[in-house]
């Protein structure tokens, strides 16, 4: 019951850090053969990739590296899921006298952050495993080979989901000030419409034709528009309400790329052009009404 | 972390001294001061965790031989500025033992270095730290401790929220302030020859040898 509230909150937060201690930590029954894995000190991933290896009774030593409790991907994307950090803790815990082997098998996700030549010039091996854990029995069974499931990521409905809820958590947070200082009055609908749209950012964005992120955002703000147009009769009233949801939807946007799986490639512009549209948005937009 | 918070980290060097300044009540600069009133001219030192260089560029300009080791390039490109006559050296305080001989220092310093370590890590620096001082050398380490006092350990988390939720808006970083420390320098066969406190108690200077 724990683990549940612990995974709850973790998925609302989880643009938050969440760390557990780092350590070298024996699975089941391993010997000097067994395999070696490495992790991040991911809280949320530690929990789950424990009880899945205790479940799958594989005997293995795992490795829980330091990266201040941010996951796999985003750690080896920041540069602090490194070789230079897999070494350091294999020294610090002395992981050499405990085995063997010198191959350690790594998340692919690691593979931005983790360069294996750096492990080879120190005398250990990185072998990149499946892209999730739950496919770790097999790839062992099969000899550390991997099919090409175990490459592919998925980036499905549910994990899109709870993407979404914490991308939303997080720009009610950012938007909280803006929406008490200029939409007090409205500030349920407000909350709703941040709530809107970093869902939908998440669930129907590869469905708007377009690259850019801030531009999804924004389209996504027009169906909310042609409601204000037809049902809001006072003018002023009127274009009040569609510069907050312009704002709020080209804000929404522009920082989904913090809080998802998408490529380089979709990242949405100039950093600079994105907080100014918020900000002239918001700030200037209503003064000016 | 969001995608716009991430640029701000990616120019944490620059506000990464202001930050600390603010977090420590201008302790911080105070202690690095009172370490840099230790250090002859002449004498060979090693800078743990050095940052943005500010302690090394102290040490340097009193006459003294200054490396400074951080894990974060980002900051030795600012502590190349700010102390141009040291030498900064790249690398995890984990992997001093790839880089110096045996007792190559008379002084080796850290400030709030140990507390961005975890336990397992301070221990192993430590006997780094041992085996690279010199005979007669002497270490001072000044860093963030939790007060062991009940009441001093609930005034402490107290005064404390405020300044770290500023800090970490302004740098994304914040500092994790470490307990049993002392025991630990005992441990690792060390003695400690003085303390210093500040802030209430939650900072501390001491000075050590071997």
């Amino acid at each position: 019951m724990k683990d549940f509230f612990k995974d709850v909150y973790q998925t609302l937060f989880r643009f938050a850090r969440f760390p557990c201690e780092p350590e070298t930590v024996a699975i089941g029954h391993p010997d000097k053969s067994s395999p070696v894995l490495v992790t991040c000190n991911f809280d949320y991933t530690v929990r789950h990739l424990k009880k899945y290896l205790e479940k799958e009774r594989i005997d293995c030593f795992l490795l829980v590296v330091n990266t201040e409790g941010t996951n796999v991907w985003c750690a080896a994307a920041e540069g602090i899921f490194t070789a230079e950090k897999i070494l350091a803790h294999i020294k610090v815990y002395r992981v050499g006298e405990r085995v063997d082997r010198t191959r350690l098998i790594l998340p692919q996700l690691s593979v931005a952050g983790v360069k294996r030549k750096e492990l080879e010039n120190h005398g250990w091996e990185g072998v990149y495993g499946p892209v999730y854990f739950t496919d770790l029995k097999e790839f062992l069974d099969n000899g550390m080979r991997k099919t090409r499931d175990m490459q592919a990521l998925e980036y499905g409905y549910w994990e899109r989901f709870k993407m979404g809820i914490s991308h939303a958590v997080f720009c009610s947070l950012i938007c909280a000030i803006p929406i008490l200082v200029f939409a007090s009055e409205r500030w349920v609908e407000a909350v709703l419409l941040v709530w809107f749209f970093a869902l939908c950012m998440q669930l129907i964005e590869h469905f708007i034709p377009f690259t850019r992120l801030l531009y999804k955002g924004l389209a996504l703000a027009l169906p909310i528009l042609a409601l204000i147009f037809i049902f809001v009769r006072d003018p002023v009233a009127g274009l009040q309400a569609a510069v907050g949801v312009v704002a709020l939807s080209a804000y929404i946007g522009y920082d989904a790329q913090g809080h998802s799986h998408l490529g380089q490639n979709q990242r949405s512009g100039k950093l600079f052009g994105g907080i100014a549209v918020f900000l002239v948005l918001v700030y200037g937009g209503t003064f000016l009404l | 972390m969001s995608f716009v918070y991430m640029k701000i980290l990616e120019s944490r060097p620059e506000r990464y001294d202001a930050g600390m300044e603010l977090l420590t009540l201008g302790s911080l600069t105070q202690v690095k001061r009172e370490i840099a009133r230790h250090i002859p001219s002449g004498s060979s030192v090693l800078d743990l965790g050095c940052g943005t260089g500010t302690l090394a560029q102290m040490c340097a300009e009193r006459g003294a031989r200054v490396t400074g080791v951080d894990a974060n390039s980002g900051m030795l490109s600012m502590a190349a500025k700010n102390s141009p006559s040291a030498n900064f050296m790249n690398s995890s305080l984990c992997h001093l033992d790839e880089h110096f001989e045996d007792e190559s220092f008379d002084f080796i310093l850290s400030t709030l270095a140990f507390s961005e370590l975890t336990r397992a890590e301070r221990i192993h620096v430590l006997k780094q730290i041992k085996r690279l001082l010199k005979k007669g050398g002497r270490i001072f380490i000044g860093d963030e401790i939790i007060p062991d006092n009940l009441f001093a350990k609930g005034l402490y988390h107290l005064f404390r929220l405020p300044l770290r939720l500023l800090t970490w808006v302004l740098t994304q970083t914040t500092t994790h302030a470490i307990s049993g420390f002392e025991e630990d320098v005992r441990a690792a066969g060390m003695k400690i020859i003085s303390r210093k406190r500040y802030m209430l108690g939650t900072f501390i200077l001491l000075e050590i040898k071997i």
